[in-house]
């Protein structure tokens, strides 16, 4: 897979994850913060890339991500 | 993985005789020579605490494989002897005696038995490496002297002794710890893309400076080749480093051992680091001032810090290299002061607010200019919410004229040190004026008509 289709992928588990976090009404404290770091890194290691990389894509895709939800 | 070498590593810690003297520290060290040269791509003949037979039995069948391999590894840590010139290993079932033809043709293990397996392949890389030059203790006998004599070998080969001819090596009564010699020698194979002759010279220095002088390390070769235990090209060591950083738990120990592993200064790791990073997916862009940036900040939170013009960390210098960081332009570091204020009566008082957007914090001093007016209170306050007050008493039928001016940069806090710049560089405005000893100074002069609260 080349970085394109890799970035498509990770878009697409953060899509779940997004979704995953607003039905959990987890707030946004620092428990929320280390789950969140947590299941970014999980994606992360599934992708071989880092959890920040992959909380980068999930930004670059928000809008898209936000709208299909 | 392809193998590059066979090695043997023979380790005697324990001996039958009493009157030969353990050597605990010689298991630990066996062992961390095997397993560091297997992960290296070595296959390897182990033989710990063997007697005679077993051992000249493992020798034989690492002499009969060296054809098979380009690089021959003999590592022996134990007890050792020379006899009229010609150095023995002690296996664990020798017996003290006295007779010298006796002892060699029964007890003793030639070393000349690897020389001349060696001799016999000279375009192979061959190494000896022998932590053998203890405590003898045949001494007393009368016909050896203490440590190894010198080797002669053929071409192709390198050996290494734990300390010089006819001298002791340090070992130390612990199943847990290694010999000194070995301790370093296994730390320095670790550095990738560092010849033979390189490594040994590390491990002398280390040794020569624990051991305060009395052992120093000796080799001596006759290799046609570089030869490399470790090579990794860059990609490997940056995504090392990557691995490393991330996944530390000390960050700051980290970068000094990998400056040390790799010689090559913090700034350095720190840019393959991000360098790495930026090429995962995902991975944002930055250009080398703002990696230089983000890692000069990174430093200073991981507890860095600079005195005497050099980089410490827990109290030791380091390599941190060059910060080539963005440095602020003038017109955005540049602080246009501005003041405005409003005033209030409060019981027999006037209230004075002055408000500005210096930082807060800033320590600013008032001072009655008129003679019928009096400031009530401390004559000094620092900016709160963005405003000072102070608070003045007196005639107020009459028009007041005050003076507020900072105080002495030595007396604001660092925070807003940081802002103002040094010595209030940053500051720009038509209240300011420049001192020569003191720098941008603020003065304001204000004329307040009291009277006109009533």
């Amino acid at each position: 897979m080349n970085k394109l289709q890799l970035e498509k992928k990770i878009a697409e588990e953060c899509k779940a994850l997004l979704a995953e976090l607003k039905q959990s009404n987890q707030k946004f404290d620092e428990n929320g913060l280390k789950a969140l770091q947590i299941r970014l890194w999980e994606i992360g290691d599934k992708y071989g890339t880092d959890g920040a990389n992959v909380f980068n894509i999930c930004m670059k895709h928000f809008n898209q991500i936000d709208e299909e939800q | 993985m392809l193998k590059h070498g066979i090695a043997i590593i023979i380790s005697n810690s324990e001996y039958d005789d009493s009157n030969i003297i353990d050597l605990p520290s010689c298991k630990k060290d066996g062992e961390d020579v095997s397993s560091t040269l297997y992960e290296m791509g070595f296959d390897i003949i182990k033989v710990s605490d063997s007697c005679r037979d077993n051992m000249i039995e493992k020798i034989i069948e690492f002499i009969e494989i060296i054809p098979l391999y380009q690089t021959n590894f003999f590592y022996y840590s134990g007890h050792g002897l020379q006899i009229d010139g010609k150095n023995y290993i002690i296996p664990k079932d020798t017996k003290l005696q006295s007779n010298k033809d006796l002892l060699i043709r029964t007890s003793l293990v030639d070393i000349d038995l690897i020389i001349n397996g060696f001799k016999n392949n000279p375009d192979k890389t061959n190494i000896i490496v022998l932590d053998a030059c203890r405590t003898n203790p045949f001494l007393s006998k009368g016909f050896t002297n203490k440590g190894l004599a010198e080797i002669s070998a053929g071409t192709g080969t390198f050996i290494s002794y734990a300390t010089s001819p006819n001298d002791v090596s340090i070992g130390y009564n612990s199943e847990n710890l290694n010999s000194l010699f070995t301790k370093y020698f296994i730390q320095n194979i670790g550095k990738p893309n560092l010849t033979i002759e390189d490594i040994f010279k590390l491990t002398r220095i280390d040794v020569e400076n624990e051991s305060e002088g009395t052992q120093v390390p000796w080799e001596s070769t006759s290799l046609k080749g570089g030869f490399y235990f470790l090579t990794k090209d860059e990609n490997e060591i940056n995504e090392e480093i990557y691995n490393e950083i991330t996944n530390s738990i000390d960050e700051g120990s980290i970068l000094v051992n990998l400056s040390e592993k790799y010689r090559i200064t913090i700034t350095e790791i720190y840019k393959r680091y991000y360098y790495h990073k930026m090429n995962l997916p995902g991975g944002i862009y930055l250009g080398d001032t703002e990696i230089f940036s983000l890692a000069l900040k990174r430093i200073l939170d991981l507890g860095y810090y600079y005195r005497n013009y050099r980089w410490y960390f827990r109290g030791k210098p380091v390599r941190m290299g060059e910060f080539l960081h963005r440095v602020p332009t003038l017109e955005e570091s540049t602080l246009d002061v501005e003041f405005s204020f409003h005033t209030y009566k409060a019981k027999d008082n006037v209230v004075l607010e002055i408000f500005t957007n210096l930082p807060e914090g800033m320590k600013f001093g008032c001072k009655t200019v008129s003679p019928d007016h009096k400031l009530k209170g401390s004559a000094s306050c620092e900016v709160k919410n963005r405003k000072l007050v102070f608070e003045l008493g007196g005639d107020l039928n009459k028009y007041v004229e005050i003076e507020i001016f900072n105080l002495s940069y030595s007396l604001q806090p660092e925070s807003v040190l940081e802002s103002i710049g040094d010595r209030g560089q940053n500051i720009k405005s038509e209240n300011s004026y420049y001192d020569s000893i003191n720098g941008y100074q603020i003065k304001k002069h204000l004329i307040i008509c009291t009277y006109l609260q009533q």
